[in-house]
């Protein structure tokens, strides 16, 4: 039987990976825009698995709305990125060095 | 199925604003292509609407308490309606030489201005979370408004995976939430119990995402190239109208909503402050562009205002609250300044001599510095004074006199910016002509600055009433 353990267990290692993801990648602006992907994702875990273990209907609408901000800001990250490209003819993260912070 | 137009009456500020924003732009699509000007001032005339909407809204909550307006929201919303007019005056200039005016400019500052009354009136993490969404897409897409900027697009993009991050810990600290309290409401998280180890991550997840919208050490990383990269008429939104959405989320989800681990927040918000505090204003000193000065004197602003939050109670926020409207006044009208040199990036230089080119636009810097030094009988001084006077009554002293030392540290780049201005030859010798909006509300801006500073009782009443009697 999976419980709620179980789900929390792996809501929280998709968590890390996505953390992971975003700092210790050096590479490619694409992959930190699927890691935030899977940091939303993995909060929509928690919410569903809460909602069903607490047999409360609105975590599982807040899925549905971060589902919907997600796709918006997936959107606009991409977007960000072909003005990027435009102006740099690249994606990697390391070439992005104009400003110091 | 009659609506009753008076049911909706908290949401009327929220109505105005969704309606004004597809009429602006329908507008601007069909005249303010070739004169966005006239977008310009549609948009000006109907921030005055939704500002005289914020007045006369009634308090009460909606949608089973999602969604609550009471008068710390309609004092954040008055304000944020005034600050992103005040935006929307300065920003022109600068945008057309950017090549940046078009009509998306004041559409997208208004869905962030909605995101900020979204916020302001939150009642549950959902209406938080989405208000706090709207406000941050529109400002990434705000960033990038110059499209063929390399450096505009490179600051949008730390914006945007930063941001995301930010937002990401905290829904994750949100989920927590929900799951230790059964409910998405922040009147009924608070009845969460501070023992669980649960409630420790949650409140830690959640302090970052905090941390992270306000641009505090060690999430501020984005703040100065965010406030340098995009045109300075984008900065000066950004640095005024997200700090309010700042403090209602600090109010809303770690006053209200986490009330029960209060200690152990309280301690991490203590580190956050100081250390904002302290590398803030060093970093600020080394700085040679205005907009990056600006940025490290933010961080050290928000240091200074976390300050208020942690000596908490009604007294402390509301010196919080104070200190943030201030802030973001002072804020508005020194980028009013930078944007009305005519130069794009501002270095420091370019202040030089500004007395002998437009001593009005001068004097109006002197206030804006000295009130953002601290010094009395201006409103950064009382703002300060406010922020010490709790800290100091509740017994936490040392946290006081670090906060003063910081100030008066703090103190020398404001003093080297008047020394630039009045006490150096002009690089160019040509006056400046700021177009007559400009000058009205940046000597509005100043004005308003001695007048709150000289006569502060119906502001801070204002503030104290947003904390109730407590």
């Amino acid at each position: 039987m999976i419980g709620l353990a179980h789900l929390l267990t792996l809501s929280t290692i998709l968590f890390a990976i996505a953390v992971c993801g975003i700092f210790i990648n050096r590479r490619s602006v694409i992959l930190l825009l699927m890691c935030v992907e899977l940091l939303l994702l993995a909060v929509n875990f928690n919410f569903i698995a809460f909602a069903y273990f607490l047999g409360d209907l609105a975590g599982q609408v807040f899925v549905f709305f971060i589902l919907t901000v997600a796709a918006a800001e997936a959107a606009i990250g991409l977007a960000i990125l072909v003005v990027l490209f435009r102006n740099r003819i690249s994606v990697n993260v390391e070439e992005f060095s104009l400003l110091k912070g | 199925m009659v609506i009753d137009l008076a049911d909706w009456a908290p949401l009327y500020p929220e109505l105005a604003l969704a309606l004004l924003i597809p009429v602006l732009m329908l507008l601007d699509l069909a005249v303010g292509r070739k004169r966005p000007l006239v977008t310009q001032a549609v948009c000006l005339a109907g921030l005055a609407v939704v500002g005289w909407t914020c007045i006369v809204a009634a308090d009460g909550g909606m949608f089973g308490g999602a969604f609550v307006m009471d008068s710390l929201a309609r004092l954040l919303k008055f304000a944020g309606v005034l600050l992103s007019g005040l935006a929307f005056v300065y920003a022109p200039r600068d945008l057309r030489e950017a090549g940046a005016l078009r009509g998306e400019y004041f559409v997208l500052g208004l869905f962030a201005l909605l995101g900020v009354f979204v916020t302001a009136s939150a009642g549950s993490l959902l209406t938080l979370y989405l208000g706090l969404e709207l406000l941050a897409l529109a400002l990434y897409t705000l960033v990038a408004l110059q499209r063929h900027s390399a450096l505009a697009a490179e600051a949008a993009m730390k914006y945007f995976v930063l941001g995301a991050i930010g937002s990401g810990a905290m829904l994750y600290g949100m989920s927590l939430l929900y799951g230790l309290s059964g409910s998405l409401l922040l009147s009924e998280t608070a009845a969460l119990a501070p023992e669980s180890v649960g409630a420790y991550v949650a409140a830690a997840l959640v302090l970052t995402g905090v941390a992270f919208k306000l641009g505090a050490v060690p999430f501020h990383q984005w703040v100065a190239d965010v406030y340098e990269g995009p045109p300075l008429g984008v900065a000066v939104l950004l640095a005024t109208v997200p700090k309010l959405a700042s403090f209602a989320l600090i109010v809303r989800l770690l006053v209200d909503g986490i009330s029960a681990s209060q200690e152990q927040w309280n301690l991490l918000l203590i580190v956050m402050a100081v250390a904002s505090l302290s590398l803030g204003t060093i970093v600020a000193m080394a700085q040679t562009q205005a907009a990056r000065l600006l940025a490290w004197a933010a961080i050290a602003h928000v240091g200074f205002l976390l300050l208020g939050v942690v000596a908490g109670g009604g007294e402390g926020l509301s010196a919080a609250l104070f200190y943030t409207l201030i802030y973001v006044l002072m804020a508005a009208g020194a980028f009013g300044v930078v944007i009305a040199l005519e130069k794009q990036a501002a270095p420091l230089d370019s202040l030089r001599g500004l007395y002998r080119r437009h001593p009005g636009m001068a004097f109006i810097m002197l206030l804006i510095m000295l009130s953002m030094i601290g010094i009395p009988p201006l409103a950064g001084f009382l703002a300060k004074w406010q922020v010490l006077m709790v800290l100091v009554d509740q017994g936490l002293t040392a946290l006081a006199v670090v906060a003063v030392v910081f100030a008066v540290v703090g103190a020398y780049y404001y003093l080297r910016i008047i020394r630039l201005m009045f006490m150096e030859a002009p690089r160019e010798q040509e006056p400046l002509k700021p177009g007559w909006g400009t000058s009205v509300m940046l000597g509005a801006n100043g004005l308003a600055l001695v007048v709150i500073g000289v006569w502060p009782n119906p502001l801070l009443e204002l503030c104290r009433a947003a904390f109730g009697p407590g």
